[in-house]
């Protein structure tokens, strides 16, 4: 299908945070409570549409465990956007954010928008760590924040789409340059070759071009 | 619009390169050049698991029986008709090893026939839960007769070889009835299987079932000793009574083969007795968990098709693979099955001398049956097992760091959690996956848990006990 751009995104966070869950629930729009491993990476993809055009999103989605670091690192290059996920009900995984964030502002481009997610939102009796904390970390580190439930759906898509909208807002403001890929921004297959959308934002004429 | 793949999940993964296999397409380097649609990249998961496993006498042996149904199976047959189960459905050998088994349990298998998984599909969508039939069916005496009663979880469903010596009629294709190669006194026809000479080159005889020693009536009892010697010496779990052995009355001609599946049946069945017997167990199947954690609940098989497993015991889940895919006529299973153990007899020799063989057969496809043997074989680790007496109850009983058994516990119910031995919380596979995974970190301490193992040690366990599937894992790790 004809998109505008392909945003490449990438999920990080410790083992068992729900990754995979968030990445279903977007892309399928389910919750399945039992679900094999990720072992090195799986993907998935959805279309969204921001400011009428047409958006895809290509989300990689890693394995959480230690072992698999040095495979997960290669996967930050190229990708427009990050999610780094937290299970509310482990204080653990909300203490190694560090670590992950250490990690992909280390292996990725500068302009990587990267969201915390505080997921499980649904556990509010066995909540460990406060919204507020998370908030004061994002704040802290330049984060979007949000709390999420992969099996209520609770702000799964805000979380994706807003982070889309984020690209899209840097895009605009001539931060990413559309045409390395290694910004993990691709221009669609139908999109016209103009360099306009850079600087003007012609948005309903893109649309256009991207429904054919 | 939603896509999602899989790309590199199930199968064991180097640690220390990026976990492509080779067959994979084009994999995201994680760069510029990272593919456009990814749905269009699925990759087949576990190529552990969905190998060439179509190539064993189980993928063949319920089609086989199916087109001997007309001949094979008159309503009257005498009481003393021969009826092998080479196959194990759990149910109905239970069923059949109850008071006057053989004749009952020939009519069970006619009426279940129809239960072929293509045309099966009907009556299954109302078909209970395949565990929870079996565990109830497990309690009762009456069990139903009906093809419902195929349903329950069988890891290789579909093999129900029935053998009658008396039928007399064109059976080519029959495979139990069939002396192969080492029924010497017994010439062949000269009828050489053109798929078997093809295969490898090295036509075997291959007797025709229709011979005239078929109307011989069945020595009963007779001690096959080509068959016991051949018998594939994995041992099986202590807990496990071996429910096939009474049901074996063929006679000593008719199949010089083991037993094609000597292990699953009793796997299946000890599972599932435990699964009624687990407290808690038909409790997760029955959804009634309060464990509401999004990351995984108790009511496991909540969302889940309930359908009859796929022929590696899958009941769902991107693991579960069709029926309809291409399997190996049974004959050439057979002949692998017969070559495979005239390796094992000479093992040594083979791996010393000629080596390419072996592997041109393992990439063949190992007979499922003969699995557990082989891989043990050769990744060495049987010598390692009896190089250890001991060690691996000795490791069990150390208690292990708290920060490997936390992942390993996060992880158990993760691990096909769609197969049906491990589909249960607490059940035998999940507890036996621990028991091992548990044993490589205190065996190996330097390295703890890797989450790639977790699928490693299912397959393994999917085919042998849990101390050989310990040390196969050791070699392999």
């Amino acid at each position: 299908m004809a998109y505008a751009y392909l945003f490449k995104y990438i999920i990080i966070g410790d083992t068992g945070v729900g990754k995979s869950c968030l990445l279903l629930q977007f892309t399928d729009k389910r919750f399945q409570p039992v679900h094999d491993l990720t072992i090195g990476v799986e993907f998935g993809a959805r279309m969204i549409t921001i400011d009428g055009k047409q958006i895809k999103l290509q989300i990689w989605d890693t394995a959480g465990q230690e072992s698999f670091r040095s495979i997960t690192r290669s996967y930050y290059r190229g990708a427009a956007g990050a999610l780094l996920v937290y299970d509310i009900t482990r204080r653990d995984t909300f203490n190694h954010l560090t670590t992950w964030l250490e990690d992909a502002r280390q292996h990725s481009n500068s302009n990587m928008v990267i969201m915390l997610i505080g997921n499980k939102s649904d556990l509010e009796s066995r909540r460990e760590v406060k919204k507020e904390e998370g908030e004061a970390f994002a704040r802290e580190h330049g984060l979007i924040f949000m709390e999420t439930s992969a099996k209520t759906a609770s702000n799964v898509e805000e979380a994706f789409i807003n982070t889309a909208k984020e690209i899209y807002e840097k895009i605009q403001e001539g931060v990413f340059d559309i045409n390395n890929e290694a910004n993990g921004i691709k221009i669609g297959p139908q999109h016209p070759t103009t360099n306009s959308t850079l600087s003007g934002s012609q948005g309903g004429q893109h649309a256009g071009g991207g429904c054919c | 619009m939603a896509e999602l793949s899989a790309l590199t999940t199930s199968g064991p993964v180097p640690r220390a390169a990026p976990s492509i296999p080779p067959s994979s397409p084009p994999l995201p380097a994680p760069n510029v050049s990272a593919p456009e649609s990814p749905g269009e990249n699925s990759i087949a998961k576990s190529s552990l698991c969905n190998d060439n496993a179509a190539d064993t006498p189980a993928a063949r042996a319920g089609d086989v029986s199916l087109s001997l149904q007309p001949v094979s199976a008159p309503p009257a047959l005498p009481s003393d008709t021969p009826v092998t189960f080479l196959g194990h459905d759990p149910a109905s050998q239970r069923e059949a090893s109850g008071k006057d088994p053989e004749p009952r349990a020939h009519v069970i298998k006619q009426e279940m026939e129809p239960a072929e998984p293509a045309r099966a599909a009907p009556w299954m969508a109302e078909t209970e839960t395949p565990l929870l039939a079996s565990a109830a069916s497990h309690q009762s005496e009456e069990r139903p007769t009906s093809p419902e009663f195929k349903s329950g979880p069988n890891l290789y469903p579909d093999v129900h070889v029935t053998h009658n010596p008396r039928a007399g009629v064109d059976v080519g294709q029959l495979p139990a009835g069939q002396p192969q190669v080492i029924n010497t006194s017994n010439p062949t026809s000269g009828s050489l299987d053109s798929s078997d000479a093809a295969e490898e080159g090295k036509p075997r005889p291959l007797e025709q079932a229709q011979q005239p020693q078929a109307q011989l009536p069945p020595p009963p009892d007779t001690p096959n000793e080509a068959r016991k010697a051949e018998l594939p010496l994995t041992p099986t779990r202590a807990e496990q009574p071996s429910p096939t052995i009474p049901l074996i009355h063929e006679p000593a001609y008719s199949v010089p083969l083991p037993n094609p599946n000597p292990r699953p049946a009793p796997d299946t069945l000890s599972y599932l007795e435990s699964a009624s017997l687990m407290s808690g167990t038909l409790e997760s199947l029955s959804g009634l968990g309060d464990d509401g954690s999004s990351i995984g609940s108790d009511s496991e098989i909540n969302g889940l098709t309930v359908r009859r497993t796929d022929r590696y015991g899958f009941l769902g889940g991107s693991q579960y693979s069709d029926s309809s895919e291409k399997e190996t006529r049974v004959e050439v299973a057979r002949q692998r099955e017969v070559k495979w153990l005239d390796m094992f007899r000479h093992w040594d020799k083979w791996i010393k001398h000629r080596f390419q063989k072996v592997k041109l057969r393992c990439r063949k496809g190992i007979p499922s049956s003969l699995r557990s043997r082989a891989w043990q074989l050769l990744s060495n680790s049987q010598e390692l097992l009896e190089a250890n007496p001991g060690k691996f109850e000795e490791l069990e009983r150390e208690p292990g760091e708290a920060k490997w058994l936390d992942i390993i516990e996060k992880d158990l119910h993760r691990q096909f959690p769609f197969h049906e031995m491990f589909a249960a919380r607490g059940g035998h596979g999940q507890q036996d996956l621990f028991r091992i995974l548990k044993a490589y970190t205190i065996y190996r301490p330097d390295e703890g848990y890797c989450q790639a193992q977790a699928p490693v040690a299912a397959v393994l366990l999917m085919h042998m006990p849990a101390e050989q599937a310990f040390w196969c894992l050791v070699q392999i790790c």
